[in-house]
C-alpha cells in the first residue's frame, strides 16, 4: 500500500470511531471528545492529500481547522459547565426538557 | 552583486497584477457588521449603566449601514472577474441580494431584542449585540464564499456565536438545553462537512469554488478520484442536509428553535438558513454542477421527504415555537425544489422564495416575541385564543404571516411557491413530482397556519391568559413588525421587480473562473 492509502485508512477508522463516539456514548464530555477525534481525522486526510497533491492548501485549512477547533472547545464546555453545574450525573439521556 | 540580481528580475505590470490587486472595498458589509461586534464591545465598557439601551440602537444603525453599503460596495460585475481576494470571495450580484436578507434580518432583529429581553428580565448586555453581529456577519461571509476555506470559517463564526446566544437566558433549562443540543449536533455535522471538503480536495488538488468546477467539467468522476469525489460530495450532502434541517436530520430542530430566546430564533430559522442555501446554491449547481447526475436523486429525495415530515410533524404540535420550527423544516423541503429542479427560473426563483420567507417568517416570529410573557408563558396556540381583542393589529400581523407561509395569494408566499413549483414542472421528467408533493404538502400546511388564525379570531380563551395584561409591544418592536409584514404584502404586489432582481442575482451560479490571481 502507498502512504497514502495507509493515512486515508487511518483517517478513515479515526472518523468512524470519532462518529460511532459520539453516537454510543452518554456522556457529553466523552461526546465532545468524539468530535475533537472526527476533527483530527479530517486533519490527517487533509495533510496527507496536501503532501499528494503537492500543495500547501492542506495545511492552510489544517491550521484552520486547528484554531476553530480551539475556539469550539472553549465555548463546549462553558456550555457543558453551565449546564451541569446543578446535576449530579452527566448523561445526555437525562436533557429532555423539550420533546416531541 | 545584489543590483546585478535585481538587474535580472523585471516586474512588470502584468506580473503585479497577477498577485491580485487587494479589493478591500468589496467587502464592505464585513467590515462594518465585524468591526461593529468590536465598536458595541466598547461602548459597552464606556458606557454607563443607565445608557446601555443605546446599544442595540448602535448595532442596529451599524447592520442596516453593513446592508446598505452592498450598494456602494466594488463589485467586479463580469463572470469571469468576479472574485476578489485571489479567488475566496465572490463580489457579484447574489452578494448583495445576500447582503440585503441577512445584515437586514439580524439588523431588525437586534431592533426588536430590548423589549423581548427586558420583558423577560435580562439585562441586554454589549455581548447580545456583539455575538448577534458575529452571527450576522459569518452569514454573510458564508454567502459570498467562493473557497472551501472562506465557507469554512465563516460557517464555524455564525454557529460559535449561536452556540452561545441558544443559551443566552441564564435561569432557563430550556436555553441551555437548547445550546447544549445545537452545539453538539451543529459541530457533529461541521466535521461531515469538513470531511466530504477533505476528499474533494484530495480527488480535485484543490479547495476552491472555480478549480474544483473545472476538475469535475473535465474528469467527471472518472477513475479513483472519482470515488472520493462521490464519497465527498455524500459527506457534504449529509452536512448540509444537518445544517438546512432536512428530513431526517431535523431532529434538533425544534428543540433548539423552541428552547433560544424568541430573537435568536428568529435568526436562526431566518438568516441561518438563507446562508446556508444560498451558499449552497453557489456549491451545488456551481460547483457541483459538472456532476448533478450523481446528487440531485439525493437532494430529490431529500426535498420530498423533508416537504412530507416537517408538515405531519408541525400538525400535532401545541407550542408555537415548535410548530413554526416544523414550518421552517417544511420550508427547507420547498427551497431544495430549486436546488434540484435546477434551470433559471428555480435558481432566481429560490433566491426570490428566500426574500420572502424572511419577511413572512420575520413577522411570525415577530408577533410571537410580542406575546411572549416574562417565564416563557403565551407560547402555547390556546394561549392565542381572542387575541384579536386584545391586540387587534397583532392579529391582523399574525394572519398575514401565516397566509403567506401557507402560500395564499397575494403574498410574497403564494408567488415564491408559484416561480419554484413553476420551475420543477419546466424542467420536467420525475420533477414534477417534486412540485406535486409541495402542493399536496402546502395543502397540510394550510390546515396548521389556519387553526392558529382560527384562534386567534373565533376561540375565546378558557380563562384569562396568563399574558392578558402585557401592554402594547415598544416602538422599536413595532417598527419590525411594521417593516415585515410590508414586506410579506409588498414583495407579493411588486413580486415582478423582486423577481427580476433575483434573476440577476442567480445568473451568477456556477460562473466562477480562475482567470485571475493565483
Amino acid at each position: 500500500m502507498s502512504s497514502i492509502t495507509i493515512a486515508m485508512v487511518v483517517s478513515a477508522l479515526v472518523f468512524t470511531i470519532g462518529a460511532c463516539g459520539v453516537l454510543l456514548r452518554r456522556n457529553p464530555l466523552v461526546q465532545f471528545m468524539s468530535i475533537e477525534l472526527m476533527l483530527n481525522a479530517v486533519n490527517l486526510a487533509f495533510i496527507s492529500f496536501g503532501g499528494a497533491n503537492g500543495s500547501a492548501e492542506g495545511q492552510v485549512f489544517v491550521l484552520m481547522v486547528l484554531t476553530v477547533a480551539a475556539a469550539e472547545a472553549v465555548i463546549g464546555l462553558g456550555i457543558i459547565v453551565a449546564m451541569f453545574r446543578r446535576r449530579r450525573r452527566m448523561d445526555v439521556d437525562d436533557i429532555k426538557v423539550m420533546e416531541g | 552583486m545584489i543590483s546585478s540580481i535585481l538587474a535580472q528580475v523585471t516586474i512588470t505590470q502584468a506580473d503585479l497584477d497577477k498577485l491580485g490587486k487587494v479589493e478591500w472595498g468589496a467587502l464592505w458589509p464585513a467590515w462594518l457588521a465585524g468591526g461593529g461586534v468590536l465598536i458595541v464591545l466598547l461602548a459597552d465598557l464606556v458606557l454607563p449603566k443607565t445608557q446601555r439601551w443605546l446599544l442595540s440602537w448602535v448595532s442596529f444603525v451599524l447592520l442596516a449601514l453593513a446592508a446598505a453599503s452592498s450598494f456602494w460596495m466594488d463589485m467586479p460585475r463580469t463572470g469571469s472577474n468576479a472574485t476578489v481576494f485571489q479567488n475566496m470571495i465572490a463580489a457579484d450580484e447574489m452578494s448583495r441580494f445576500l447582503a440585503i436578507i441577512v445584515l437586514g434580518v439580524a439588523a431588525l432583529i437586534v431592533l426588536a431584542s430590548p423589549d423581548y429581553l427586558s420583558r423577560i428580565g435580562i439585562e441586554a448586555t454589549g455581548e447580545y449585540y456583539a455575538l448577534v453581529m458575529a452571527a450576522a456577519t459569518g452569514m454573510w461571509l458564508l454567502t459570498v464564499a467562493a473557497h472551501f476555506m472562506v465557507f469554512f470559517v465563516a460557517l464555524e463564526l455564525f454557529s460559535l456565536a449561536l452556540y452561545i446566544l441558544c443559551g443566552f437566558l441564564p435561569r432557563s433549562i430550556r436555553s441551555h438545553e437548547s445550546g447544549f443540543k445545537y452545539f453538539l449536533l451543529s459541530s457533529f455535522a461541521s466535521a461531515f462537512l469538513l470531511y466530504g471538503i477533505a476528499l474533494i480536495f484530495g480527488a480535485t488538488g484543490s479547495t476552491e469554488y472555480g478549480k474544483i468546477q473545472a476538475y469535475l467539467a473535465d474528469n467527471n468522476i472518472a477513475g479513483n478520484n472519482g470515488i472520493l469525489v462521490l464519497f465527498g460530495v455524500a459527506m457534504i450532502t449529509v452536512g448540509f442536509a444537518f445544517k438546512i434541517s432536512a428530513v431526517p436530520f431535523h431532529m434538533w430542530t425544534p428543540d433548539v428553535y423552541e428552547g433560544a430566546p424568541t430573537p435568536i430564533t428568529a435568526l436562526m430559522a431566518i438568516g441561518t438558513k438563507a446562508a446556508i442555501v444560498a451558499a449552497f446554491l453557489r456549491v451545488y449547481p456551481g460547483v457541483f454542477g459538472p456532476i448533478s447526475d450523481q446528487w440531485k436523486p439525493i437532494l430529490f429525495v431529500l426535498a420530498i421527504v423533508t416537504m412530507i415530515g416537517g408538515n405531519l410533524l408541525a400538525v400535532s404540535q401545541f407550542n408555537i415555537k415548535r410548530l413554526l420550527s416544523y414550518s421552517a423544516v417544511a420550508h427547507a423541503g420547498y427551497l431544495m425544489i430549486g436546488l434540484v429542479a435546477d434551470n433559471t427560473l428555480s435558481r432566481s426563483g429560490l433566491l426570490f422564495y428566500l426574500l420572502g420567507y424572511t419577511v413572512m417568517t420575520l413577522a411570525a416570529f415577530a408577533v410571537v416575541m410580542a406575546v411572549e410573557g416574562p417565564q416563557g408563558e403565551g407560547l402555547q396556540i390556546s394561549d392565542y385564543a381572542g387575541l384579536h381583542k386584545r391586540h387587534p393589529w397583532l392579529a391582523g400581523i399574525m394572519t398575514i404571516a401565516l397566509l403567506s407561509l401557507a402560500g395564499i395569494p397575494p403574498t410574497v408566499g403564494f408567488f415564491g411557491k408559484a416561480f419554484i413549483f413553476g420551475a420543477a414542472i419546466q424542467s420536467g421528467g420525475w420533477n414534477i413530482a417534486l412540485a406535486l408533493v409541495g402542493i399536496v404538502t402546502s395543502v397540510i400546511a394550510a390546515y396548521y397556519y389556519f387553526r392558529i388564525i382560527i384562534q386567534m379570531y373565533t376561540a375565546q380563551p378558557a380563562s384569562e391568559p396568563a399574558t392578558a395584561r402585557i401592554g402594547r409591544p415598544a416602538a422599536s418592536l413595532g417598527f419590525v413588525l411594521a417593516v415585515a409584514v410590508i414586506g410579506t404584502l409588498g414583495l407579493g404586489i411588486l413580486a415582478n421587480f423582486a423577481l427580476d432582481w433575483a434573476n440577476q442575482a442567480a445568473a451568477v451560479i456556477g460562473q466562477i473562473t480562475t482567470n485571475r490571481g493565483s
